[in-house]
């Protein structure tokens, strides 16, 4: 390892003559002065481009770890921190993982017997920020609201609207061979071979003239230059275009847990319109008892609940926007509605909303009640009692859900887009 | 791009060396590497250790340094190896690299080198060992048979006891256990022997039978004279005969790289201290000749850690450095005049291409006149310092033994004395701020004012007092137009501090210096040691019984960690473990109850940590 130990005082001197070498004295421990030298040779090593991030591994094996902390936070996040919003990496406070010792402390006051480890006394120098991207995060919540695969898949991948054959590439796959240009390309070839070659017999009967005799394959094998295939281009729907309407309850009575679903829900609907159409746009409008547009994305999801709950002015400024900016002859119009139920309007006004938006065709309107904030039971608020008289014609392009809790919101989205999908 | 700064640096190196080699130190071979800022940040969580194991901590401790500030700027990193890796940030300027080799290579490296506690560190083998230790774990970890999780879960047990590897300095000359047990063993028999012959006297019978029941209590435990370095107790085989290979090989490393890092835990401070003193006495030797542009800004990074009077009493940096000084004074005595060689240069006049190209590999005469080095020396008259007995401090102590000695009542009246200086010139600074901004003038008191001119304590503590609540008032009011208090909050923080500590020592002289020692080293690790669990024992159980012996200094131990920690140990162990210590019950208010009793955690086979007190 080190050859330095050859070099003693003696070289030292060597080196630096003009310098005495000072010696403390005799030292018990054999081990250092003896066989050392100092040389004025330092080695200096520029940095290193390539060098790794070392801590890479370790903070993705912390991470794995931990990840089952962020998971319970997700509803609080979807609730504080917008997804959309902040398209880069997304800080999640959480506790480092655990590492006990004995040291000298008091616990916070649990009683003097002390708590268990995790929840008595996290330290606060354990909190730390942990940056997960948008995918990590999605991923989570739909392992957290548990989405059957098929729906995952759904939203996951883009879907593909349309293949369209643009032009030619000289590789692909056996079905997309296109057989008349690979053919001329081994005849073309096959020419410039006999121009090259005048004399060789395979060529005569080209050179002859006589009846165009083109070499057969064995005499001028295809070679892999002469292949042609179709080229394809996937091209998503660019007719498409839809505008989803969200209406948010945020009433006071939506404290809490309802919110959280609510928003969950419209997270849900939006990806999965993101993914059907080309060009999504969104107008948010949250109503207590009067209605707000709200034009921030990250304004929307930090939304908290307080105030009375009347629907009506939130219907008349979803109509209003819908004449005004997004008419019906380019734009697909969806609304969502996510409340607890519990609307002062009157059963008749809404059902006369509703009717008037499909009537002035909307695609498709979704209803979603949000349950557990301590309504109880499973039966309809009044928004949606209201909503089960609808007239037949208008009833099919409405959709409603009830959910309880965050793992029910996958299954109500589905049930209120199944509707849409028998349509459609 | 880097060709000139390596350059620069190797010229600075070999004159450094000329200087450091006369001044008497003698560090191990230096090498350095230059390193982006990225990476010198993920040095941090691994102790600037070149290679180490993977493990989540690491990654934990990463996240955590970044919450805290991550843009903090790191100047130097420097090992315990021979030869010694030497960290230099790639951005910084020359000036500050010339400052950082002198702190790092002839301040710690030599420290490292010379001083006796590192001697039995290792420093030869550390790298290869570091190397070993990581590939020992990546290849456990991928091995099919045992995998990752298995890896952390004997690790998060390792680590969690890896305080206790014997810091605790062992009696060397104890006798050991083999002899002890047998003298006692001698001992019982005599004492039988005479209690048969001893029947008349009640009272003598009962006092060898008490004795003889003592000695039997002694004996029943293994080891009898209590063993410090719980880690070396589990992993021995004879001990623990459970504990697999690669388990035993993985405590075995986290062990080894413990002990390691512990010399640098026991003398952070004097470490500090002497790369202080070095970085600034290094530098202006004539061997080195540092171009007087350079001069002017040395002095600002000389000063760099002590900003706040707070740092002469807490920082390691400021604190070392003051007693190094103060050594030096006190012992180093002037010589006479030698000839050294110092190199040669010729000035001349900066031409237009030379200040186009202002940079750091220009060197300036304080007028702004080029330098040229000729590459000769010349001889230059210097005078020689005897610092005999501070080289004697650099082998023989450390901070603790540094600390008592050294941080007398001379010494730490003098940093009063300083402190209180600067509390001076500072209220001058604040007064003057305030009559400027316009503030009450009765608020502003100057030093040279009569109230100021024989100021006690009490009168500073008023001054800030009253400055405290103006600044307080001035935050609530600023909405309504007040102007913000000149100073800030810091300032004042720091003032009342260094109030403090000057009336705690004059308090109880004693009591701080002993403060000021017990802030050194690892003291604020619990001393747990295992009285019981070895072969001979005569606990059925085989249970490991350890104890943690009581400081009231610091007080009893932290439970719900304590709890997992004993978990982890009967990981370890496979057998129930016991930890003895003492605990004192609360009220739901924090409050104590009754005296401080001992106390039990037991964990044993299924588990489960059960608690309760023993008297």
């Amino acid at each position: 390892m080190s050859n330095d130990k050859t070099h003693d005082k003696a070289d030292v001197q060597a080196n630096l003559s003009s310098v005495t070498v000072y010696d403390p004295g005799a030292r018990p421990f054999p081990l250092t002065l003896t066989a050392r030298s100092v040389i004025a040779d330092a080695i200096v090593s520029p940095p290193d481009p390539n060098g790794g991030d070392r801590s890479e591994e370790d903070r993705k094996r912390h991470k794995d770890r931990i990840k089952d902390q962020i998971k319970p936070k997700l509803p609080e996040l979807i609730g504080g921190n917008p997804i959309f919003g902040d398209k880069g990496k997304i800080k999640v406070p959480v506790s480092g993982g655990y590492e006990p010792r004995w040291r000298y402390g008091r616990d916070p006051q649990g009683g003097g017997g002390g708590g268990s480890g995790k929840d008595a006394g996290s330290d606060p120098a354990d909190e730390i920020f942990v940056e997960i991207d948008l995918d990590e995060l999605l991923q989570m919540l739909f392992e957290e609201m548990e989405l059957p695969d098929l729906l995952k898949k759904q939203l996951a991948t883009t879907k593909v609207k349309a293949h369209k054959y643009r032009g030619i590439q000289p590789t692909g796959p056996k079905p997309r061979i296109r057989k008349g240009d690979t053919a001329r390309a081994r005849v073309r070839r096959s020419i410039g071979m006999r121009n090259a070659n005048p004399d060789d017999p395979k060529f005569a009967a080209l050179i002859a003239g006589e009846k165009k005799k083109i070499p057969s394959t064995t005499e001028v094998p295809f070679h892999k230059k002469d292949f042609r295939y179709n080229r394809v281009e996937e091209t998503l729907d660019d007719e498409s275009k839809a505008v989803i309407f969200f209406i948010l309850d945020r009433s006071g009575s939506m404290g809490g847990e309802p919110l959280m679903m609510a928003k969950a829900f419209f997270v849900l609907n939006l990806m999965f319109l993101r993914n059907k159409y080309k060009d999504v746009s969104v107008v948010m409008i949250a109503h207590d008892a009067h209605a707000f547009r709200i034009e921030d994305e990250a304004k929307w999801f930090q939304i908290e609940a307080g105030g009375g709950t009347v629907a009506l002015p939130a219907y008349q400024m979803v109509f209003d926007i819908a004449q005004a900016e997004y008419p019906s002859a380019t734009w697909n119009r969806y609304m969502f509605q996510a409340t607890d139920g519990v609307l002062f309007d009157g059963d008749q006004v809404i059902r006369d909303w509703y009717t008037k938006l499909i009537k002035t065709n909307f695609n498709y309107l979704g209803y979603l009640e949000t349950g557990g904030g301590g309504w109880g039971g499973n039966s309809w608020q009044a928004g949606g009692q209201a909503l089960l008289h609808l007239p037949e014609d208008v009833k099919k392009h409405v959709g409603m859900a009830r959910v309880d809790n965050l793992k029910q919101v996958p299954d109500a989205f589905k049930q209120i887009l199944d509707k849409d999908k028998k349509k459609s | 791009m880097y060709e000139k700064l390596i350059k620069h640096i190797r010229m600075w190196d070999e004159r450094l060396t000329s200087a450091g080699v006369r001044m008497g130190l003698a560090p191990y071979p230096t090498r350095y590497e230059l390193v982006g800022d990225d990476q010198m940040v993920r040095l941090i969580p691994y102790v600037m250790l070149p290679a180490h194991y993977r493990h989540w901590s690491f990654g934990k401790r990463y996240e955590q340094q970044m919450k805290d500030g991550g843009n903090f700027h790191i100047f130097e990193a420097v090992i315990n190896s021979s030869p010694s890796f030497c960290y230099l940030g790639a951005t910084n300027r020359l000036p500050m690299q010339v400052l950082v080799m002198a702190h790092a290579k002839w301040g710690h490296v030599d420290f490292f080198a010379n001083n006796n506690t590192f001697s039995d560190s290792g420093a030869d083998s550390i790298i290869e060992r570091l190397a070993q230790n990581g590939e020992f774990v990546k290849r456990l970890t991928r091995d099919p048979a045992y995998g990752v999780d298995k890896v952390e879960w004997i690790l998060d047990a390792a680590h969690a006891l890896d305080d206790h590897v014997g810091w605790v300095p062992s009696i060397k000359d104890r006798v050991p256990d083999k002899l002890v047990r047998k003298e006692l063993e001698h001992q019982l028999v005599e004492l039988r022997q005479r209690l048969r012959q001893a029947e008349s006297s009640e009272f003598e019978s009962k006092d060898i039978q008490s004795r003889m029941d003592e000695i039997s209590a002694r004996l029943k435990r293994d080891p009898i004279n209590p063993v410090s370095d719980v880690l070396s107790f589990i992993i021995d085989e004879r001990n623990n005969p459970r504990l697999g290979d690669e388990e035993r090989g993985l405590v075995a490393i986290t062990r080894d790289q413990a002990l390691y890092l512990h010399p640098q835990a026991r003398t952070k401070f004097m470490n500090e201290g002497w790369a202080s003193y070095w970085e600034k006495n290094l530098l202006l030797q004539p061997e080195v000749s540092m171009p007087p542009s350079w001069l002017m800004e040395m002095p600002q990074y000389w000063s760099m850690h002590d900003r706040q009077a707070t740092a002469w009493y807490f920082d390691p940096y400021a604190l070392g450095l003051s007693v190094f000084e103060y050594i030096d004074r006190k012992y180093g005595f002037d010589e006479g005049e030698i000839e050294v060689d110092a190199p040669s240069y010729t000035t001349r006049e900066a031409t237009e291409a030379d200040k186009a190209e202002e940079s750091d590999f220009q060197y300036r005469t304080a007028d702004g006149k080029v330098i040229e080095w000729t590459g000769e020396t010349h001889k230059v008259k210097t005078i020689k310092r005897n610092r005999d007995k501070m080289f004697q401090v650099r082998q023989h102590h450390e901070d603790k033994s540094f600390f008592r000695e050294f941080l007398n009542e001379e010494h730490v009246q003098e940093i009063n004395l300083k402190a209180l200086d600067w509390m001076k010139r500072v209220c001058g600074i604040i007064s003057r701020q305030l009559r400027s901004s316009g503030f009450n003038p009765a608020v502003s008191f100057h030093p040279m004012d009569d109230k100021l001119s024989n100021a006690s304590l009490e009168v500073f503590n008023e001054i800030i007092e009253t400055w405290n609540n103006y600044a307080q008032q001035s935050e609530q009011m600023q909405q309504q137009g007040w102007p913000a208090f000149p100073v800030p909050a810091q300032t004042l923080q720091a003032m009342a501090t260094v109030l403090q500590l000057v009336a705690a020592y004059d308090q109880d002289k004693a009591k701080f210096r002993s403060m000021m020692i017990l802030r050194t080293g690892r003291h604020s690790i619990p001393d747990i040691e295992v009285i019981d669990g070895g072969p001979l024992s005569q606990d059925l159980t085989g249970s490991l019984t350890l104890r943690h012996v009581f400081d009231p200094t610091f007080g009893f131990l932290k439970q719900s960690e304590c709890k997992d920690t004993v978990r982890y140990a009967r990981r370890l162990w496979g057998r129930p473990v016991r930890l003895v210590t003492v605990e004192q019950a609360q009220d739901r208010w924090g409050r104590p109850i009754g005296a401080p009793r001992p106390y039990e955690y037991l964990c044993d086979e299924d588990g489960e940590v059960r608690e309760r007190y023993l008297a």
